[in-house]
């Protein structure tokens, strides 16, 4: 049995979805948005539909909200019991993730190696990519020493929480006050091409992203994708990152210098693959994935 | 110096608090700045801005990790809005502190920073996979405390304290407290773990003491 679970109305969940319907399967899809009960210390999952056993499954694709705050919850008239429904199974579904036999895309705890960034950076390093000298700070002097050193800097968040990569202005007195607030990420800004990768297994699909804006993950910002083959040893590289992280399925995000340098900037865990070119490519190979797999006995 | 790390959630018991003579107490209400800077690429050099000044990494023997992660409740001094995701910063911040050479108790593992050996449920899965008896979770059972490679009380059944040995190593954890229960058919099963640091006695403490002195030579 293959299980998924999170929102299915959710692009990369939707599409892993309809490809595996393609190849004959029926997922137990376990839905953040109706009530689900999870037997504590044990594998009996009880939703609206029936019981069901995790001991019976054999891969999970695992995209996982904080169901608290899905819309659907929040405004449903049973949003309370929902909320503690959601509470009392996502942990339970998380621990037996992270425990489970079964293939899992991702295991919840290499998941959380994206959310402390320069922490992620170390094992990236030492898998053999470049990362831009980085620190973490609060202090305006600190990050002016770093500037005089680097040249242009790049502020991003340091945790999971999404938010847009920008230059660091320090001559903005206003955000230089408020950097004492919060301990932020900067790193060496790294001019050249975007090139995101995914992994799945031990296949790569990589696209290059030709934009002029610091983060083309920006609204509005123009972008122009292309499918690519990595040179190299590079396709072998991300597979063994994403493997060092514990990861199945990793989003790579690489840049190239004018000189031909490679950077990688992070592994994401639960890559959002519709927005990049080739989606169907990555679906396709996930589908393979999970329903090929079969358990070690 | 021995730096207690800790949130609001689960605060660290007095004994352990009082017990390690000249411990700093950090919580992230105290990792106010300026005067952080981390540089992955060196963090024997790594300094935290907190109220009482800065801390640096050269000064630090031993960190106590006792919390999972900061929690907005553990700020009620930045803006309601702002607080989740300081939260998520200052944790990524402490997860690559918490890398830094120093004898950290328990090493962070990513998604919690005080290691493994906190969520119940992870730990009853973990044993399960390692053909550990396990049973369902109640108030009652015994509890024993880990730290290195005592466990404690000193008095207690040595099939649980084995059992409790066990299930730390498959958690990788150096300091855990486990709560077991015995069956009539089965002996000692897990019933959960809870955080050492609240459990920590006078004896728990001074074990630890210990443990860091040997760590620390």
């Amino acid at each position: 049995m293959i299980l998924l679970w999170g929102h299915p109305d959710e692009r990369p969940f939707a599409r892993v979805l309809q490809a595996l319907r393609a190849r004959g399967a029926e997922p137990l899809i376990l839905d953040q948005r109706r009530p689900l009960a999870v037997a504590a210390g044990g594998t009996a999952v009880h939703t609206a539909g029936g019981r069901w056993d995790l001991a019976d499954v054999t891969a999970a694709y695992l995209r996982p909200y904080d169901a608290t705050r899905l819309r659907a919850v929040t405004a449903s008239p049973a949003r309370t019991a929902l909320t503690r429904h959601a509470r009392s199974a996502a942990p339970a579904l998380c621990a037996w993730a992270d425990h489970a036999p079964a293939l899992v895309v991702n295991r919840p705890s290499a998941t959380a190696t994206n959310a402390a960034k320069a922490s992620q950076g170390l094992s990236i390093e030492a898998a053999g990519f470049a990362v831009p000298p980085s620190l973490v700070t609060d202090d305006a002097q600190a990050l002016a020493e770093f500037a005089a050193e680097h040249g242009a800097v790049v502020a991003k968040p340091g945790s999971g929480v999404r938010a847009r990569v920008a230059l660091a202005d320090l001559d903005d007195p206003e955000r230089m006050a408020r950097l004492a607030t919060c301990p932020t990420l900067f790193q060496r800004h790294i001019p050249g091409e975007d090139v995101r990768v995914h992994v799945v297994g031990d296949r790569t699909f990589a696209v290059r992203l030709t934009s002029d804006a610091i983060d083309y993950r920006v609204r509005d910002a123009a972008l122009e994708q292309s499918t690519t083959e990595l040179p190299g040893d590079l396709p072998e590289r991300c597979v063994a990152l994403a493997r060092a992280l514990g990861l199945v399925v990793a989003g790579i995000d690489l840049r190239m210098t004018p000189e031909g340098d490679w950077f990688c900037f992070e592994a994401n865990p639960a890559p959002a693959f519709t927005f990049f070119a080739g989606a169907d490519h990555v679906a396709e190979a996930m589908a393979d994935l999970l329903h090929a797999h079969r358990p070690r006995t | 110096m021995i730096v207690i790390v800790s949130g609001n959630g689960h605060r660290p018991a007095r004994p352990l608090l009082r017990g390690l003579g000249g411990a700093r107490l950090v919580t992230p209400r105290a990792l106010t700045g300026p005067g952080t800077r981390c540089d992955p690429a060196d963090l024997t050099a790594a300094t935290l801005g907190t109220r009482r000044g800065p801390l640096a990494a050269g000064d630090v023997t031993a960190v106590l990790a006792c919390l999972p992660a900061v929690t907005p409740r553990d700020l009620p001094h930045i803006a309601g809005p702002e607080r989740g995701f300081v939260a998520a910063e200052l944790t990524a911040l402490l997860a690559l502190w918490l890398q830094a050479p120093a004898l950290v108790v328990n090493r962070p593992v990513p998604g919690a920073l005080c290691g493994r050996g906190l969520d119940g449920d992870d730990a009853r899965c973990a044993a399960m996979q390692a053909g550990l008896p396990v049973a369902a979770p109640t108030r009652t059972g015994a509890r024993l405390t880990l730290v290195g490679d005592r466990i404690l009380p000193a008095t207690a059944d040595p099939t649980a304290a084995e059992l409790v040995r066990t299930l730390a190593k498959t958690l990788d954890a150096t300091v855990l407290c486990a709560r077991l229960a015995r069956e009539p058919e089965r002996g000692w099963c897990v019933q959960g773990v809870e955080p050492w640091w609240q459990a920590a006695d006078h004896e728990a403490t001074t074990a630890l003491g210990a443990l860091i002195a040997e760590g620390a030579r």
